[in-house]
Order: structure tokens, then sequence, then C-alpha cells
């Protein structure tokens, strides 16, 4: 056979490849629109579920879904930027440092339910927090930290050594060096890592079932004292997200109009995600843009 | 603590009045002697004497690793970064022992400052590329600032070129005019020593042609010291040559000698060899 012949029929493959991914996902993604979307209405969007009745909606579970999201990013990104700034600037090839990459490897292909088994023993029991945001929260950035390190790290690792030897040449130290010159030049990367982690962290439900728990109690939207027990930003109540009701209508629902729900759930979820990656993709390109890389 | 850490800046300060008065012949800024640097076991610089008279262009010339780049990066010890170098003999800039446990490693890298090979500017915009330094030495106040960027892209060249778009980042520009925003750059810090190694090699012509009249200009204020592979560019702007061969210097002199008569073989060749 020639080469030529060879390369046609490895396109051919390819494409054959690409067509079935590219089948299935738009399979995938029709089927849940078709589906959800008739369902969505802001009275679906607003309103608190029904256990028996039909007519219910999703509101607290899309609002818990963000404020969870919110907290994880607050407890894991600096923590991230933290870590990354180390592994990418001061840590030595040491063999410690190679037995920290590994046990984040590790970590980041950890099967989220037992991030919420962990998560259920230590932060539900041990620190007593019973199930609650706060846990959630810790449990997903259990989850998230990992995958956010190594975005960051390599954020930071693509900045040129050039661009370190000229801040040490104008007189900077190290740490000023990369507080003032390395991270706005890896913002771009570090935005769109957080973004893309965001949806992932979105959509988690199996980290969560431990955690934050599969119920919400009655929230008052009009009280914004995150003190008290009917607060939505009380962070010691328990919050069921999108991702966990969808789960658990699917399985115990008894409402009359469960199926309708979890399809209108799940299209909202999906949008939400699709969402945070098109925002990713934007942010970055901005970035990009303003800083004139392009 | 403060006083040992300010003691260049003083000495400096001193120096300069004393140089005026005529029983202190003080003329070389900066000197080296014995300078050895060794990365490992390789010996990329070998005992090397030179000095540097003050506002005077040196061109350092020679064949690719013959320890041009090594040698100017361990006057302002960028060298100190890398983890396998060492570095033997001594540097004095205004008659401080450059390696001595008092002197504050910003200090030396503010008053000698460097431009790289390649355009390094920083992923922000024009204005804070020249504030940045200025900013990190404790400029605060806007007008000043602004006063500061004004004066030395002014210095640099640059200013009628950018002063419109100050605040766009500075990746937009052309590489020639990122190279003379690195130099404006190196200029706000007030420096009394730049270090340029090849800062034109990787520029077109017409952006090469603006950084040598840039050369002469500035050379009323500074020392510079500047690597180059151009020997017509060494004969254009410099008024020493020091000829670099396997981390020694073979020759040393005026411009116009070196070029016109070397006193070793070797020079001449690799001059005729250049421009020929
Ligand atoms: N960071 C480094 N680590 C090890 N060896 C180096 C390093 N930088 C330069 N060298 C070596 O030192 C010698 C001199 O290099 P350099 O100073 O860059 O030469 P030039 O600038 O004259 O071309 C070369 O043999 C080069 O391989
Ligand atoms: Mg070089």
């Amino acid at each position: 056979m020639s080469a030529k012949r060879k390369d046609q029929l490895a396109t051919a493959g390819l494409y054959v490849i690409v067509g079935i991914i590219i089948t299935v996902l738009a399979g995938l993604l029709g089927f849940v629109f078709v589906k959800g979307v008739p369902q969505l209405s802001w009275q679906f969007i607003t309103s608190p579920p029904q256990i028996f009745k039909e007519g219910g909606g999703v509101g607290p579970q899309l609002f818990n879904s963000f404020y969870l999201l919110v907290l994880t990013l607050i407890i894991s990104v600096p923590i991230a930027i933290g870590a990354g700034i180390y592994l990418a600037e001061y840590a030595k090839d040491h063999w410690i440092i190679r037995c920290i990459r590994v046990l984040i490897e590790v970590l980041s292909s950890l099967p989220s339910i037992v991030v919420g088994l962990f998560g259920f023993l230590f932060f539900v029991l041990y620190m007593g927090w019973g199930f609650s945001i706060l846990s959630g929260a810790f449990a997903l950035s259990v989850f998230n930290l990992p995958l956010l390190v190594r975005v960051i790290e390599q954020s930071i690792h693509n900045v040129p050594k050039s661009q370190r030897e000229a801040g040490w040449a104008l007189g900077f130290s190290k740490w000023e060096t990369i507080t003032t010159i390395i991270l706005p030049a890896a913002l771009p990367g570090i935005v769109t890592g957080i973004i893309l982690a965001s949806g992932r962290v979105f959509g988690e439900a199996a980290a969560l079932i431990y955690t934050a728990g599969m119920s919400t109690p009655i929230i008052d939207f009009t009280n914004w004292n995150p003190l008290s027990p009917t607060s939505p930003l009380h962070p010691f109540r328990p919050a069921e997200t999108m991702a966990v009701h969808i789960w658990k209508i699917n399985g115990e629902g008894i409402m009359p109009d469960a199926a309708a729900i979890s399809d209108g759930a799940a299209a909202l979820l999906i949008i939400s995600i699709l969402f945070f990656n098109f925002t990713s993709r934007f942010i970055g390109n901005l970035l990009f843009k303003k800083m004139g890389a392009n | 603590m403060q006083s040992v850490a300010l003691q260049p800046v003083t000495m400096k300060t001193n120096r300069i009045k004393q140089a005026d008065s005529p029983d202190l012949q003080y003329s070389s800024v900066l000197q080296t002697t014995n300078l050895s640097v060794y990365y490992g076991g390789h010996c990329a610089v070998d005992q090397v004497s030179l000095s540097f008279p003050k506002q005077s262009v040196t061109a350092l010339i020679g064949p690719s690793g013959c320890g041009k780049s090594t040698f100017l990066r361990s006057i302002n010890r960028m060298n100190d970064d890398v983890d396998s170098c060492r570095t033997e003999g001594a540097i004095y800039y205004e008659g401080v022992d450059l390696h001595s446990p008092h002197v504050n490693l910003h200090e030396i890298r503010k008053q000698i400052g460097m431009v790289f090979q390649r355009p390094v500017p920083f992923a922000k915009s024009i204005f804070k590329n020249v504030a940045a330094g200025p900013m990190r030495y404790g400029v605060k106040d806007k007008k000043e600032l602004q006063r500061i960027v004004e004066e030395n892209l002014k210095k640099a060249a640059l200013w009628e070129e950018v002063k419109d778009q100050l605040h766009t980042s500075a990746l937009r520009l052309s590489g020639g005019q990122q190279q003379r925003l690195c130099i404006a750059r190196a200029l706000a810090l007030q420096p009394s020593v730049l270090l340029l190694d090849e800062p034109a090699s990787a520029l077109d012509p017409v952006s090469t042609t603006k950084i040598e009249e840039l050369i002469s200009q500035l050379k009323k204020d500074y020392t510079i010291v500047i690597v180059t592979h151009n020997m017509q560019q060494a004969a254009r702007i410099s008024d020493e040559v020091a000829y670099f061969y396997m981390g020694r210097v073979i020759e040393h002199g005026p411009t116009e000698q070196v070029f016109t008569n070397p006193r070793h073989e070797q020079t001449a060749h690799y001059i005729n060899g250049r421009i020929g």
C-alpha cells in the first residue's frame, strides 16, 4: 500500500471516529434539551420543589448549586494559587516533591464518591458540621483542588523564564517578580482553569450526597443574615444541589411530575455548564487580547 | 541593617562628588579583577580583568560560547540564580566590591541595568512596564510616575510613537519598540551602568539603527557595556573593544586601534572573518 493510500485511509478512519463522537454528543445534548427545555419556566427556576403535588420547581437547588460553587472557589482558589506558585517556582526536584506530585495526580483521579465518603467521615462526623453547605464546600474543594493546582502550576510554568530574569534584573526579589510580573502574565490561563473547574464542580453529585445532604430546609429568600437558620446563606444548613436533586428524584421522587422535573433540571444543569465553558473561553480570550498576546 | 544596605548608594554619591576634585582620579565606574565564572566544572569566564571608563561604550566581541553573556551577567550578579554557577575574583562598582556580603543585591541591580537579547516586555501596559521599577522602589505619586514614564520613554526615543497609547498592552508593540521600551524600563531606575546583551540581534535593520543611535545618545549619561556579534556595529558605537575567546580576554583597547591595528593575530582573524 502506498504512503498516500495509507494516509487517506487513516484520515478516513479519523473522520469516522470524530463523526461517531459528535453524533453521540449531539444525540445526548439533543435528547436532554428536547425533553428538558419545554419544562423550563421562570416559575420552575424560582419556586421550591413539591413533594406530593405537581408543579414544583428547583429554585432552592439552583441557588444551592451556585452558593456551594462560590464557597468552594473561596476555599480552593487561594490554596490552589499558593500551591501552584510553590510547585512552579519554589519546589526543587526532590523526592518529597515528586511524591507530592504523584499524590496530586492520584487525588485528581479519585472517584468523587470516595471524596464524598471522606467528607462524610471527616467534615460531617469528625468536625461535627453535619450535612451542611460547609461540609459540601470542603468536600468539593478536596475534589477540585488537584485539578486547579495543576492548571495554575501549568499556567505559571508557561510564563517564559526570560520574564523572571527581566524582573530580577530590575532588582525585584523572587516573590515580587512572581506577584507583579508572573501572575499577571499567567492570569488568562489561571482564569480559564478556574472557570472550567467550576463547571466540573457545578455538576458534581456523588461528592455531595453524603456531605451537603439531600434535603433543603425551608429557606426564606428575604432573610440574608448568614447567622439565621432560615437564611439561604446559613453555612450549617443542609443544601441539596441541582445534580443531587436530579439523582434523588430519579430514585425516590414521588411527585407525579417527577420525570418532567428531572428532565427540566437536567437541561438547566447542562445549560449552566455550557455557560461556564463559553464564559471561560470568552474571558480567557478577552484577557489574552487585553494583554495583547494575539 | 539599613545603613549597611544603603552603603553602595551613599558611596556612589560620595564618589561622584569626589571625582570632580583633581586629587582623586576616578574614571572607571566598573572594574573586574581576575573574574572567573564556572558552570559546574566548566570554566566559562577565565580570569578576566577589565575596567570600564565612565560615559563610554565598551563592546564585548568574540565567537559564540566564548563567555560574553556569562561575563555580562556576572556583573549584576544574575548568575547568582543559576544553581551550578560559581564565581571567583572581584567586581568593583564605584569602588565597592559587589561580592561583599554587605552589598544589597537590589541596589546593585537598580544601579546596573540590563537589557536582554530578546525584548522582554511584561504583560502590562506600556506605562506600567516603565513604572514597575520606580514603583518597586517606593514612588507612589501619580504625577511623579507620569513624569518618570514620559522622561524615560523620551530618553529611549519611544515617546513620540507611544504617547497616545500608554495604557495599551506593551505586547502589542513591534519588536524594536519593545526593545526600546525595555531600555526605558531600565533607565527609569536611574542606573549608572547599562549592560546590553546583543540588544539588536533580534531586530530588523531600521530598529537596529534606532537602537544604535540611542546608545550613542545614552553614553553621555551612562556607562555602557554591550555584547555584539556585529563588527560594524561595534565599530560605529563603541569607544573600547574587548575580544573574548574561550573565556579569556585576548585583546582590549580603544575601538579604533583594535579594528585598524590589533595587537593579536587572532583578533585580526576574528574581525576580518566577521567583516569579510
Ligand atoms: N546556564 C548555563 N549552564 C551551564 N553552562 C552554561 C550556561 N550558560 C552558558 N553556559 C556555557 O558557558 C559558555 C559561555 O556561554 P555564554 O556566556 O552564553 O557565551 P556567549 O554569550 O559568548 O555566546 C558556553 O560554553 C555555554 O555552553
Ligand atoms: Mg550570549
